[in-house]
Parts: structure tokens; sequence; C-alpha cells
């Protein structure tokens, strides 16, 4: 199965392309997998329950609807793919997915929608490269040239 | 589906899962292999505590290639000294001269600092490269290693 990791970012459209690519031409299964993390208020103190759980639950929406994006695309380009929502952090999400399902590979975008994200490769993926139980495809956002096509 | 793949090669054991791997996704999708190897000035066989000695490791890396080819797979090596400028930035360019579709590489090579997981070589790869980067993990027992059961499970 090939894991493909996303959050709807330039990156991980791209990761997301390859990663069907490659599915297909290995006649492998594919799955997206999205983490989200609970909303927290200042100073990182959880939300008390008794706010609106429509409210607490926003994250978890946004992963899902993510999710249901990517699938749909899959889908317009032949690719059956399922959707795996996980709950974060993100690093632990997608290498604890990666290990109970047995992914072969995972696709991922080289970095997501984190703060100075164009500064600093991302933190997600080389945690992501450090704790995968299988290979790792990093790709670049093909419109991001800060660095690239050296 | 990967076209032409960009070996990063220097007989490391972190390398040799990368080269293990690079072989089977070229025999999977018929690719050709263009193994890059960087020599590394400061790493002879007197500059101390790295111990890296160019002549076996090229004898090695040969091997390597000579072994793909027997196995049907279209390989060439190409040998760089890092003289004109680092390791990542020489991969980098030939993966644009031979428009690789994949560079493959491992976590670290013969000159990364021990308990770095990931090397600079291939931290810095992933910053200068154009096109998608695989890197094959360091542990043998939890990676999907070619022709383990779970990759083979995963593939077919």
């Amino acid at each position: 199965m090939i894991l493909i990791a996303t959050d709807g970012s330039a990156p991980a459209r791209a990761a997301e392309a390859l990663g069907l690519e490659l599915a297909r031409a290995r006649s492998a299964s594919a799955a997206f997998v999205c983490v989200w993390a609970p909303l927290r208020g200042s100073f990182g103190v959880p939300l008390p329950e008794s706010l609106d759980p429509e409210f607490l639950d926003t994250e978890r929406t946004w992963a899902e609807e993510t999710l249901a994006a990517a699938v749909a695309r899959a889908a317009r380009a032949g690719v059956e793919a399922e959707p795996i929502v996980a709950k974060g952090p993100a690093v632990q999400g997608i290498c604890e997915t990666a290990e109970r399902r047995g992914a072969s590979m995972v696709v991922l975008g080289s970095h997501g929608w984190g703060a100075v994200m164009s500064l600093i490769f991302g933190s997600t993926t080389l945690g992501v490269l450090q704790h995968a139980p299988c290979p790792v495809v990093v790709v670049r956002d093909p419109d991001d040239s800060s660095e690239g096509g050296a | 589906m990967f076209g032409t793949i960009v070996l990063a090669i220097d007989g490391s054991q972190p390398s040799d899962r990368a080269v293990d791997y690079a072989g089977r996704l070229a025999k999977e999708s018929g690719s050709r292999i263009v193994a890059v190897h960087v020599k590394e000035i400061m790493a002879g066989r007197a500059a101390g505590p790295v111990h890296v000695d160019e002549d076996e490791i090229l004898t090695k890396v040969r091997g390597q290639i000579k072994q793909f080819n027997d196995d049907g797979i279209k390989a060439e090596l190409q040998v760089t000294s890092s003289m004109t400028g680092g390791p990542a930035h020489i991969i980098a360019d030939a993966a644009v001269k031979e428009s690789a579709d994949v560079i493959v590489t491992g976590t670290r090579g013969h000159t990364a600092l021990a308990g770095v997981f990931l090397g600079s070589v291939a931290q810095r790869l992933l910053h200068l490269a154009g096109c998608p980067v695989l890197v094959v993990p360091d542990r043998a027992s939890r990676s999907g290693a070619p022709g383990s059961a779970r990759e083979a499970a995963a593939v077919n």
C-alpha cells in the first residue's frame, strides 16, 4: 500500500500526484492520511469541553474534508484511494499509520502549512524520515523554486 | 514509472540499502540507473578519524554497478570529486543533467556524524533536488526492505 500524507498544501498536492502514479504503476493500493490535532487555547491549554462541539471539531472536520477532496481527485485519476484520519502530532500520526497498515512507501510533500514554511525544511517531513518504517518519497511543490532545480 | 533513477552511492551500509532498493525499483519499472559517487577529498587514507578508503569504496561500488548490469538493469557509474562543490550539489546537478525522475539515497553516508539520523548530504539533497527524493530507511528490521514479506505483499 502506498500511503500519501496530505494536508491540502501545494507540496502535498504534488506528492498526491506522484503517489497515485506510483500506486497505478505498481498495481498497489493507495491511501491518504491526514493528521489533525485538537484545537488548543492560549498557552496550549485544551479548550473546555463545554464549548460548542462543532467548534472543537473544526480540525477534525478539516482533515475529513481534505481527505474527501483528495479521494475524489484520485477517483477522477482512476485510482481508488482510502481516506485515513489520524490524530496528531503529525509525525506520529503518519508513521503509526504506515506501520499499522504495512505501507510499502510513504509519499509526502517537502513541507506543509507550518509557519515559516518556505524558510525551513518541513519539520514534519524530517520527523517522518526519521521514524517511518518504510522508504519515504519527498516531493517538492513544482512551483516552489526557492532553491531547487539546481 | 521512473524512467531514470539517480542513485547516490558511497559504499556505506545505508548506501547499500539504497542500492538494493533502487535495483528493485529499476527492475519493476525498467528504469535506467545513474549511480553518482562523490569522492570525499577529506576522507582519504590518512585523514584521521573518518577511515574511508576511496580505493576500496570504488572497487565495491563498481561491483554493485556490475551486479546491476548482470541482473539486466541498465546502469552506469559517474565518479566525481567534491572539490567542485558539496556532494549534494553534485548529485542534484547530475539529476538535472540526466533528467532523473527520482533520486534514491540512504539516510547517511560514510562521513555523516555518528548519531545523526539523516546525514548532511541527504538533508541538503532534499533542499536542492528538483525531482522527488526517495530516502531508504536505515533500520533493515523495521523497513519494507527489498524482498521483505511486507514489501512483496504490498506490491502484489
